[in-house]
């Protein structure tokens, strides 16, 4: 998420948390991506940012997200959104190429 | 080497020296250099030294060490480094002068060895001749692939270039291959264009330029590296991940790099836009073959991700009817049953919006919740159990009785098959009410339990959940509001109060508790009045008038009303002539009347005593209607039913539409209450036409309306109570949701059976999904239905087909329209889809008044057939009008009611209770 603008609906996402994040960290990365995107410099970002933490900071309506968002018939690409297909594998796999002559 | 080929050889070689007795040297020169170049240095070796023995020149041992040189180089690209090293240490020692020669062969097994030191050493002598600097370098560039070892060499100085380049390089390639760098960060000033480590930086840029995502840049950098650089070897594997076309056949490591870092995506984006396109038709063969097809793409990619294609792949084509094996094997075998899958498919089962589904669902959320326990999604008890607990409460409430106990057999004969099978039948609101407030005990949670238990019988099941309500959130008045009313309704006076008082000490000042507080003096000083115990009602009617008023003089007309009750029991003629005047002049003559006229009625005392007369005909509209809402807002408030009189519908109606009337959505709610308490449907839907017509409360006025309409007029009325349920969901007004569900659930079995005419299954309505276009069109053309509707005329609305679709596109609605379906078209053969049950038409009954149930016939013309002829013939009359039934009877009999205590009203009465008259349905349950 280093440098990406707010990306989709996924509050998670857009804070760039895992689902096991904390009251407190939720809070440090709603302050981190404010200062990233400040309201005046880049609203639109700015109120992404501002609903993901709304919804993360409930704690009920953070379960509710949790329990409920899935969407079935969501298409079937979106389940790639967020997950980096091109997986960082350290330089083992790389060296071990090199090696060969 | 065979020993044929030994004797082969030896042949050769012993022709080699008489055909090199025959050949000059410059010939025989020639011929050991082709072996050399055709990669036969054994031949080749064995031929020079022949040569060699012959000649004994200087050439000829500048040959045999050249021939020497091509035979180290062979064993060590066979990997036989121990007989290359053994060989080379016999030519230095035969040959110390060729020391130099051999100086690239000694740096390579240097370097296979690890001993980079010896291998780049040299480099660390400034006087080091530049052709064998070149050399050295060249090496590096071609062969060393350890650059950590590289930059720790101890044979040169720790500032020496080249460590620093190494070590620079080193860091930039572990950091590119982890993570995600900017090309800012690749600068790398420590390594020279010129360097032989030039190429390193350039792979580096390459991987960062690949991991963000800018193929073109990657490709670029790739381009850049030199050709017979270690770097280089990458280039067949990095030009495969970009997508581009590589050599035919990639080594083990490649295919290994490219399995774990390549790019999934570019691979599975089509067939996952193919499998979608497969999804839109419907059609099993089509979803079947891309399903395999996503899956086999999908083979390369984390495996986390895979898992997760599969159950989503599996759930959509289960919601779409295809065999749940034939699925499975598309997919590869059976699908992880964890958390997330269950999560999913529970969600797909709700969307599918029928009742079966929803039962489903229920089921699943519960395999759902033990799954996520176990895999520490949330513990046992948390807030989410508490969520997900209400969520599933809700859903099953809504589900019919029947289906209900379906289920339940259903989970009874699971629950019968040997041991180890748990019954994970349907599980029961009450349990799921209750772990919701367990789990998250809040107000909303334990409202709603206590709605769902309000229903049930024995009362001692609410009052249960009242008091485990009280006892985990004891700070909360609405409990003790509850059990203080459900005591009051068992004439358990002394504990209602016992109750009221806690509410008291718990919050005085709270508005609840004070109204409240009101209603059951009240309905203690009626008690009194109807038993005629008028100083008992004395006593509660002085405490009334100690209750704080909300708005000004209500609370002393209130008594004032119950003091003329209490004369007229007295016989005391001349306090109720002072008490009427009192209350007309604080109420007005309207507000007055109709009081008076309601604590009559509360206290059963309508037959013996009359409010005072009123001739509304005289009265100005707008006074007429201020006063009859000022009183309704009382009653509303004291919980005193205010009824209206029949005559005055039409100068109300009249009045609110007046531009200058001032009713806000509360008051107008308020009046429209009464007037369906009173059977004045007309009346509530033009307090809902205005009120709709103002814009606001539309939740309310849609309720009010759904049942103020005629019970022919079913679309409108499901449109009605669709549409009011969704908005106070939406606007989570969990009291009038409440209040619909109440009005839209059909009667319990051991509930008193009021006259039960839907037609329709309510149970749909409540569990209806509501779009947002659909809500805008119910709301939208309600407005414009201003006039009350009648036979005549009537129009069906246009957003009847939204709420019960008619045939869609499916191969089964197509099939139903005798529409060709192709070959290899799945079919729907489960024929209790819901949806599709047309078994209720509206069009049968959105039109004329439809014949009557059979039940409800008989019933009908029992009570007919016990009435005078005459006012049966009335009631007939109204009926094929197309008049309301319990209207029509209510109006009917009141109008035929005897006036004054006659022998004729006394026979009448005598006929009506033998008649068996239904009791005046209440609010609610007038449909």
């Amino acid at each position: 998420m280093n440098g990406n603008a707010p990306a989709s609906s996924d509050p998670y996402l857009v804070l760039g948390l895992t689902p096991a994040a904390n009251d407190e960290q939720i809070r440090a990365a709603y302050l981190a991506k404010l200062k990233q995107y400040p309201p005046d410099r880049a609203p639109a970002e700015f109120e992404l940012v501002r609903d993901a933490y709304e919804l993360l900071r409930d704690r009920r309506r953070r379960a509710r997200h949790t329990l409920f968002s899935v969407n079935p018939d969501a298409p079937l690409e979106s389940l790639l959104e967020g997950m980096d297909t091109r997986q960082f594998v350290g330089p083992g796999p790389w060296l071990a190429v090199l090696k060969e002559r | 080497m065979s020993q044929k080929q030994n004797k082969k050889n030896t042949s050769a070689s012993k022709t080699a020296p008489s055909q090199g007795d025959t050949l000059s040297f410059s010939e025989a020169a020639a011929r050991v250099r082709e072996q050399i170049a055709g990669q036969h240095s054994q031949a080749a070796l064995q031929m020079a030294k022949d040569v060699h023995k012959r000649c004994g020149t200087a050439e000829s041992e500048s040959l045999l060490v050249e021939a020497y040189q091509a035979r180290i180089d062979g064993l060590l690209k066979l990997g036989m480094m121990v007989e290359a090293k053994a060989l080379m240490g016999i030519v230095n020692e035969r040959f110390p002068a060729a020391a130099q020669r051999l100086a690239s062969q000694r740096r390579e097994i240097h370097a296979l060895e690890g001993n980079l030191d010896a291998a780049v050493g040299p480099l660390g002598d400034p006087n080091l001749p530049a052709e064998d600097r070149e050399r050295i370098e060249s090496f590096i560039r071609r062969r060393i692939h350890d650059l950590p070892a590289l930059a720790a060499v101890s044979s040169l100085p720790p500032e020496h270039s080249l460590r620093v380049a190494a070590a620079a390089l080193a860091t930039a390639f572990k950091a590119v291959t982890e993570g995600r760098v900017e090309d800012g960060s690749l600068a790398l000033p420590e390594v020279s264009r010129r360097s032989p480590l030039g190429p390193w930086k350039a792979l580096a840029r390459a991987i960062a330029s690949y991991y963000r995502r800018e193929d073109e840049e990657c490709r670029k950098w790739l381009r850049a590296i030199a050709d017979d650089s270690v770097p280089a070897r990458s280039i067949p594997a990095m030009t495969a991940m970009c997508g581009g076309k590589a050599k035919p056949k990639l080594s083990a490591a490649e295919e290994k790099l490219v399995t774990f870092a390549g790019d999934h995506g570019a691979v599975m984006r089509p067939a996952l836009a193919a499998l979608e396109r497969a999804f839109a038709t419907k059609k099993q063969r089509p979803i079947l073959e891309a399903a395999r097809a996503a899956i086999t793409a999908a083979d390369r990619c984390d495996a986390k991700l895979r898992e997760r294609l599969r159950q989503h792949i599996l759930v959509r084509g289960g919601m779409l009817r295809v065999p749940l094996p034939s699925m499975q094997t598309a997919l590869g075998g059976r699908v992880l049953e964890d958390a997330y899958y269950l999560r999913l498919l529970a969600r797909a089962l709700e969307e599918k919006r029928t009742a079966e589904a929803d039962a489903e669902a229920a089921m699943v959320w519960e395999k759902f919740r033990a799954e996520a326990i176990k895999e520490n999604w949330f513990a046992a008890g948390g807030l989410e159990d508490g969520v997900l607990a209400l969520h599933v409460a809700r859903m099953v409430e809504r589900l019919p009785e029947e289906l209900v106990e379906e289920m339940r057999d259903r989970e009874l004969s699971f629950g019968k098959q040997g041991k180890g099978a748990q019954a994970q039948g349907l599980p029961s609101a009450g349990m799921l009410y209750e772990r919701a407030a367990a789990s998250d005990p809040h107000p909303e949670a334990f409202q709603m339990w206590l709605n769902w238990a309000r229903k049930r019988k024995p009362y001692q099941i609410a009052d249960h959940v009242a008091e485990r309500w009280r006892l985990l959130r004891p700070t909360d008045v609405q409990p003790l509001l509850y059990l203080m009313e459900s005591a009051e309704k068992r004439s358990a006076f002394k504990k209602s109060l016992g109750y009221l008082e806690a509410a008291e000490k718990l919050d005085r000042l709270n508005p609840e508790v004070r109204r409240a507080k009101l209603r059951l003096l009240l309905s203690t000083v009626i008690r009194h009045l109807r038993q005629r115990k008028t100083h008992l009602a004395l006593g509660g009617i002085e405490q009334i008038e100690g209750v704080p008023e909300v708005r000004p003089g209500e609370i002393a007309a209130l008594a004032a009303a119950l003091r003329w009750c209490m004369a007229e029991a007295d016989g005391d003629k001349a306090a109720q002539k002072r008490l009427e005047a009192e209350l007309t002049e604080s109420m007005g003559s309207v507000s007055a009347h109709l009081l008076i006229a309601a604590t009559v009625n509360a206290a059963e005392m309508k037959y013996t005593a009359k409010a005072p007369p009123l001739k509304a005909s005289k009265i100005p509209a707008a006074e007429l209607l201020a006063g009859a809402v000022k009183a309704c807002m009382l009653g509303e408030w004291a919980g005193l039913a205010i009824a209206l009189p029949q005559g005055w519908n039409k100068p109300l109606i009249a009045a609110l539409h007046l531009p200058t009337c001032p009713l806000d959505a509360a008051q107008m709610l308020t009046l429209g209450e009464a007037a369906l308490r009173s059977l004045a449907p007309e009346l509530a839907y033009n307090v809902s036409s205005v009120g709709l017509g103002k814009g606001q409360a539309n939740a309310g006025f849609l309720f009010l309306r759904a049942r103020s309409l005629p019970r022919w007029a079913f679309a409108r009325r499901s449109g009605c109570f669709t549409a009011s349920l969704e908005l106070a969901r939406r606007e989570r007004n969990t009291e009038l949701a409440g209040r619909i569900l109440d009005a839209l659930n059909p009667p319990q079995p051991d509930q008193d059976k009021r006259l039960s005419l839907s037609y329709f299954d309510d149970a749909k309505i409540a569990s209806r999904a509501v779009s947002q276009e659909l809500l805008d069109l119910i709301l939208e053309e309600e407005k414009q239905f201003e006039q009350f509707p009648i036979v005549e005329g009537y129009r069906k609305p246009k957003y009847a087909e939204e709420l019960n679709p008619k045939l869609c596109d499916c191969p089964k609605c197509r099939a139903k329209r005798g529409e060709g379906v192709d070959a290899g078209t799945f079919l729907d053969d489960d024929d209790d889809d819901w949806e599709d049950d047309e078994d209720f038409d509206d069009d049968e009954f959105d039109g004329p008044i439809p014949a009557l149930s059979m039940k409800l016939t008989e019933m009908l013309v029992n009570f007919l057939g016990k009435l005078p002829p005459e006012v049966a013939t009335k009631v007939k009359a109204a009926l094929a009008a197309g008049e309301d039934p319990i209207t029509a009877i209510e109006r009917i009999m009141k109008q035929e009611l005897p006036k004054g205590n006659s022998s004729a009203s006394s026979n009448f009465e005598k006929k009506g209770r033998a008649a068996k008259i239904p009791p005046p349905p209440e609010q609610g349950s007038l449909f």
